[in-house]
């Protein structure tokens, strides 16, 4: 009996201790959450009011008006709310230009966030690394651009493609000078997240071409084509050429692309004579690149190759044909191979495709 | 004139309502597709200033409810971000008025929005 009386006691007590904890667990939770919504409709007034303010203070207007504590500073140290204030200005300079961008860095700066950005780049954790060195470049942290130079290098690829973005968005064109020392590969994404930041600048004269184009690292030449093409850089072209008889041919391929954009008189010949020696992928881009340069001169080279192609290389060539010259297809039908399937399939393919 | 806003982001959606609603406007908000759509019904407003993503229904699908529903009776402007031309496109296939490329300055907004109001009259 007094065993189980023992045993009765200390079920009811664990029992009790367990609601007594989980009691306090959930007010402490719904205290945080409490707390966490207060800060947030705070922080939302806060930058709404320093968007449309008039004043250079734009603290001082914030505390004057109440918006904003008295111990606003003090408050910073705290560092879940210091993340959540910085994450909101972040966002919404993003989504905003003109005026209410200016005011979003005067408070971003007044509060004192930029030197708990450059405090993170020394935390070991790549994640923080690379989100401080983004805040850096959103938030136009021109006094910071020397310390996030230190990424352009980092063996991080995250770091590092923050970092070559923040540089741009801080220096401009001029930012992709890292190109000059970047020992590891550009990823086929962070070159496109390189080309999408500059689309944002407007186009100017930037200078390193020549070197880029005779790198060592390859992803940097392929990313110099790229440029060479998009920003027309005419000056270029005898060394993109050089780049059509390149090593590897991933950069063959990118020089018949960009050769194309800047091409000269004679760059579909050049561009023939590489068609039989080049790998199936190259030799559609040279299809695709003639379909751009190309004309009436080019077609017998077409007739010629026409007989030898895959069915997805022979309906380009079709293709080809048909743009470059208005009598191209009528001369098409003439070759005995014309009439047989496929070929006369995908004649009659494209014919319809041009009526329409 | 009365402008319904649809956006999750609350700081940007503060922001617009603030500024329009300093311009004379009757400003209704919505955080989300679906909150949108129901005030859509219970105020009828004049002009919807949507963004694209948005959770639970996106802006594309928001307006193509309003414009099979109300036609040219809402006009509709869209927020959107830069490099998003094919989404833009897809907006204006399915009936929005104007779009506004984030960023953006407010007053730019307002000023696109009194073109609307002009109109309205």
């Amino acid at each position: 009996m007094a065993y189980f009386k023992i045993s009765l006691f200390l079920i009811l007590g664990i029992t009790v201790c367990m609601l007594l904890f989980m009691i306090i667990i959930l007010k402490k939770k719904n205290y945080r959450r409490a707390k966490y919504q207060e800060w947030e409709d705070r922080i939302n007034l806060a930058i709404n009011t320093a968007i449309f303010s008039d004043e250079e203070d734009i603290i001082n207007r914030l505390i004057s008006s109440s918006i904003i504590p008295q111990n606003v500073i003090s408050l910073m140290r705290n560092s879940t709310f210091r993340k959540l204030l910085t994450s909101k200005i972040v966002a919404a300079s993003k989504s905003l230009s003109g005026n209410s961008e200016s005011n979003l860095k005067k408070l971003y700066v007044q509060l004192g966030l930029e030197q708990y950005a450059l405090l993170s780049l020394k935390q070991s954790l790549w994640h923080i690394k690379a989100k401080r060195i983004q805040e850096i470049g959103v938030m136009g942290l021109q006094s910071s651009l020397n310390d996030i130079k230190g990424y352009l290098n980092d063996k991080n690829e995250l770091i590092r493609t923050e970092a070559q973005v923040s540089v741009i968005k801080l220096t401009g064109f001029s930012g992709l000078n890292f190109l000059d020392s970047i020992h590891y590969k550009i990823s086929e994404w962070n070159q496109i997240i390189l080309l999408r930041e500059l689309s944002h600048l407007p186009p100017e004269d930037f200078h390193g071409m020549n070197k880029w184009l005779k790198s060592d690292n390859n992803s940097v030449v392929a990313f110099a084509l790229k440029l060479a093409g998009i920003y027309h850089r005419f000056a270029f072209y005898n060394d993109i050429e050089i780049c059509l008889y390149h090593s590897d041919p991933d950069i063959r391929f990118q020089a018949i692309q960009t050769i194309a954009m800047v091409y000269k008189e004679k760059t579909a010949a050049l561009l023939k004579g590489l068609f039989p020696e080049e790998n199936q992928k190259n030799k559609k881009e040279i299809i695709k690149a003639l379909k751009v340069i190309g004309n009436e001169e080019d077609i017998p080279f077409l007739f010629e190759i026409i007989g030898n192609l895959d069915n997805e290389m022979k309906l380009m060539v079709v293709d080809t044909i048909a743009n470059i010259s208005s009598d191209g297809l009528t001369d098409l039908k003439k070759i005995p191979e014309a009439h047989e399937y496929p070929l006369n399939e995908m004649i009659q393919q494209i014919e319809y495709t041009i009526k329409q | 004139m009365k402008i319904l806003i649809a956006e999750d982001d609350v700081v940007i959606l503060n922001t617009l309502e603030f500024r329009l609603k300093k311009d004379g406007y009757e400003v209704i908000t919505a955080k989300d597709g679906q909150e949108a759509l129901e005030k859509i019904e219970s105020y009828h407003p004049d002009l919807l200033i949507s963004d694209i993503m948005m959770p639970f229904i996106s802006g594309l699908e928001l307006i193509g409810a309003v414009k099979e529903k109300y036609q040219d009776k809402i006009s509709i402007i869209i927020l959107t971000t830069m490099g998003q031309e094919s989404v833009v496109l897809e907006a204006f296939t399915l009936g929005a008025d104007d779009f506004i490329t984030k960023p953006f300055s407010p007053n730019e907004l307002s000023i696109r929005v009194k073109r609307f109001a002009m109109k309205h009259r």
